[in-house]
């Protein structure tokens, strides 16, 4: 009789994933079942594209689940012919477990056994078409299960065995021949692209420093910047080029705007260094001058003053500004580098001596942070091999404004080595 | 001056020892939603009591290498279900965890093998001194073996065949064959360490820290595992500006004392760990401020039943707990003699027996996250930064590793 009952859980959240509408949203919460005989029958919920599973209820449903994936798992896969049914079977076992158990690596590992078994017959039939569509689909899955599990590292790294193999198929297309004349494969990834990019940035909406979503998306536009080479693109391929080239314009070019909403996202800061690095690397096309690497280093910089004049007292403002002076010691030359050593030093001292707020802890945040940027971009000059002897002067001041603050020790002991 | 706060010793030791029932209880959502990583779980555990207790009285506890209750320890297949541990010693859940499929051990039993879960099983292994076993030394080199599959080209490691790189897999498979003594093993032809260090190498960033592979985010967990790596490979050389990574490390310290993991995130104790140990590493501890970090880790007590959550007020798991008494003894407020900032708080024996307790604390080592009489017994090897040119400053637990200070 338990058996049954637990077949039949699985029954009724497999039915309730596959039936239209497909839910795009799930919660694990307290469900607002009207009366007392819902609570004791129902452990779901389904209201259009939401999907609830009433939390007190985990704990049962998992048990249950669990058992019912390890039987199936040992019918499906010890088989040598392996009937659809018990395949099926587990698969919807698996979509139900993962959404309470979403970093279950071997229920990840099962369901992409599945997949592959399933694919494979499409493969047979050639249709191409629905193997993506194929993909797409558990693209959604995974992407409905972010909504309640965002951090689940297994979930991640198989979205990324996914689109691998998207784009298997996408290389595929360009070895066997293209849909049609104009067809190129840049497009279909391009497709693939935006929507990754999108998904990653809704959920770092709403899970502000993702930092599986913002890495996903580095994958991402990383694949971007590799297909632009030369021996993945076809010939004539331009259009495809450019429309990359504006994918990559465009994810370098949003930090400032998400740092003014998400002022305390790291990833976000960080993914923007690895943008930039992307657009700088791929952006200028094979004519790519300094002096146009230079107009945007310069123009980042524009940014991060614009920032740190609204938010004086926020680290991750600061780190983006340690991000954008990276890109100067490699774009400028010596001497270049040295008069922006110098401004910088100019700037982050009139941040210190400016710092006012009602508030006593902004103004030590703020000059803690201007304090540790100087010496921070000091010693990676330092490491860049540029002498400086000629700011002596100027360390020597900032030497005294850090011994007149609380500084940490480990500020004091980098700035003691700066000499 | 000494905390007001003290660390709650029988009341963290009845919390972990209680766990084993709790989790596998049917109504325990804790343990519903974890069951595939039973096997860290109870790495968490043993290691965090055996700070804590002598390893004999350990052993009783958790029934680490024989069961109380039954005669019958062996790993029949009737007990190969996935009911938890009941009715078996830990050693033989263990093994009931060996995936011949792979070689390697999976978090639970009937899953597949994962080079994380095969880490806290060595681990577990070894505290349990269960390495030499006959019952081990049978699957010993389908292990090793699994750990080699695991290496790709450019010498990162995936976590399984499914081919997902992240540094922690490096981490856990230096760790692992170390633990295996069998690192550098040039006629069974294992790894190539030295590939495996320089990919670790490529990982770091320009701001000094490490994400999960090269370009990714700088986290203070991922820079444990190469740090640790590195050490157990000796090629902290490969480190680029070591001021630089200890720098990014300490400005995690928080106002309330605690660590994040990066840059505006708020403090957990776990990063006591993950920090502390890297610090020690590098020979740089005393660059954040021990003090404001130990009264952090000892607010986050739970005072009632034990435990330690991620930061004050918050639910404890054992987790938290392993991490926040592994912070505690990195820190070394929990071996100070009498007079130290950190009191042990005995309800059955008062002060004097809260002393007492304290002097029989084991330590903790930063690169293996074992007890440090485990890891001289199996003699394993590391290396560590000493910055001061003087080795009578190098912390006692790290004496046994060889030294590196810049100069090479």
């Amino acid at each position: 009789m338990e058996s049954h009952s637990e077949s039949s859980l699985v029954s009724e959240l497999a039915g309730l994933l596959k039936d239209t509408p497909i839910p795009k949203e799930l919660e694990v919460t307290i469900l607002p079942f009207e009366n007392d005989e819902d609570v004791n029958t129902s452990s779901f919920m389904k209201e259009g594209v939401h999907l609830g599973i009433h939390a007190p209820n985990v704990p049962k449903l998992a048990r249950a689940f669990r058992k019912i994936y390890y039987s199936l798992r040992n019918v499906a896969f010890d088989s040598i012919d392996s009937k659809n049914d018990s395949m099926d079977n587990l698969m919807d076992c698996i979509s139900c477990l993962l959404l309470l158990c979403p970093d279950h690596a071997t229920a990840w590992a099962d369901r992409r056994r599945c997949l592959l078994k399933r694919v494979s017959a499409l493969e047979k039939k050639s249709v191409t078409a629905c193997m993506l569509i194929f993909w797409i689909a558990e693209l959604g899955y995974i992407t409905m299960l972010f909504t309640q599990h965002s951090k689940a590292p297994n979930a991640w790294g198989h979205r990324r065995w996914v689109c691998r193999q998207m784009l298997a198929l996408f290389s595929l297309e360009n070895r066997n021949g293209a849909l049609r004349e104009d067809w190129h494969p840049s497009e279909s990834i391009i497709q693939w692209a935006t929507l990754e990019i999108a998904v990653c940035s809704v959920i770092a909406e709403t899970y502000p420093k993702n930092y599986y979503a913002w890495t996903h998306r580095i994958f991402v536009i990383r694949t971007l910047a590799n297909i632009m080479s030369p021996s993945m693109c076809t010939k004539n391929d331009d259009n495809g080029r450019e429309n990359i080239k504006a994918v990559l314009e465009t994810e370098a070019s949003l930090t400032e705007p998400w740092l003014c909403r998400h002022v305390s996202d790291h990833s976000a800061a960080h993914y923007g260094g690895e943008a930039l690095a992307l657009w700088l690397q791929v952006g200028g096309g094979s004519n790519v001058t300094r002096k146009w690497k230079m107009a945007i280093v310069q123009g980042k910089l524009q940014e991060s003053r614009r920032l740190i004049m609204k938010f004086p007292s926020h680290e991750v403002i600061w780190t983006w500004r340690r991000i954008c002076s990276k890109f100067c010691f490699v774009t400028f030359t010596k001497e270049e580098a040295l008069s922006f050593l110098q401004e910088e030093i100019s700037f982050a001292s009139s941040i210190f001596d400016e710092a006012s707020s009602n508030d006593a802890k902004e103004i030590e945040m703020q000059r803690l942070f201007s304090m540790a940027y100087v010496v921070w971009i000091l010693k990676y000059a330092r490491e860049c091999d540029f002498d400086l002897i000629s700011l002596m002067d100027e360390i020597n001041v900032i030497k005294g404004r850090v011994r007149q603050m609380e500084m940490p020790k480990s500020v004091i002991q980098v700035l003691m080595k700066l000499g | 001056m000494s905390s007001s706060i003290p660390f709650y010793h029988n009341l963290h030791v009845q919390y972990i020892q209680s766990l084993a029932s709790k989790i596998d209880s049917p109504t325990s959502y804790e343990g519903a939603v974890t069951e595939h990583l039973r096997m860290s779980g109870i790495y968490w555990s043993i290691t965090a009591l055996s700070l804590l207790l002598p390893a004999e009285q350990v052993d009783q506890a958790m029934n680490l290498t024989s069961c109380c209750n039954i005669e019958n320890t062996s790993t029949s297949p009737e007990n190969k279900t996935t009911e938890g541990t009941k009715n078996q010693s830990i050693v033989d859940f263990v093994h009931d965890c060996f995936d011949e499929s792979t070689g390697g051990f999976g978090g639970n039993k009937l899953q597949d093998g994962h080079i994380l879960y095969t880490l806290s099983a060595l681990q577990i292994l070894a505290i349990a001194n269960a390495l030499q076993e006959d019952r081990f030394l049978q699957i010993k080199r389908k292990v090793i073996q699994f750990i080699q599959s695991l290496q790709q080209s450019d010498g990162s490691f995936a976590g399984d065949k499914w081919g997902e790189i992240d540094t922690r897999f490096s981490y856990c498979a230096l760790s692992s064959l170390s633990l295996l003594g069998a690192l550098n093993d040039d006629s069974n032809h294992t790894v190539n360490v030295q590939k495996a260090a320089e990919y670790i190498a490529s990982c770091q960033n320009f701001d000094g820290g490490f994400g999960c592979h090269p370009g990714a985010e700088s986290h203070a967990g991922q820079i444990f595992t190469c740090v640790g790596a590195l050490s157990i490979a000796k090629r902290l050389d490969l480190l680029r500006d070591v001021d630089l990574l200890c720098w990014w490390l300490c400005e995690r310290q928080c106002d309330s004392g605690g660590l994040n993991g990066r840059p505006e995130k708020q403090a957990d104790v776990c990063y006591s760990w993950w920090i502390l140990s890297s610090l020690s590493i590098l020979g740089r501890v005393d660059w954040i401020s021990k003090k404001k970090l130990a009264s952090f880790i000892l607010k986050c007590q739970d005072e009632d039943d034990g435990g330690i959550a991620d930061r004050p007020g918050d639910m404890v798991d054992v987790f938290h707990t392993f991490f926040g008494i592994a912070g505690l003894s990195l820190l070394g407020v929990l071996h100070e003699e009498e007079g130290g900032i950190l009191k042990v708080l005995d309800v059955e024996n008062g002060e004097e027996g809260g002393e007492e307790r304290k002097a029989q604390y084991r330590r903790i080592d930063p690169v293996y996250a074992l007890p440090t009489d485990v890891v001289r017994k199996l003699q394993l090897q590391g290396q560590i930064w000493n910055p001061n040119k003087d080795s009578s400053l190098v912390d006692d637990r790290l004496r046994s590793y060889s030294i590196y200070n810049g100069d090479m």
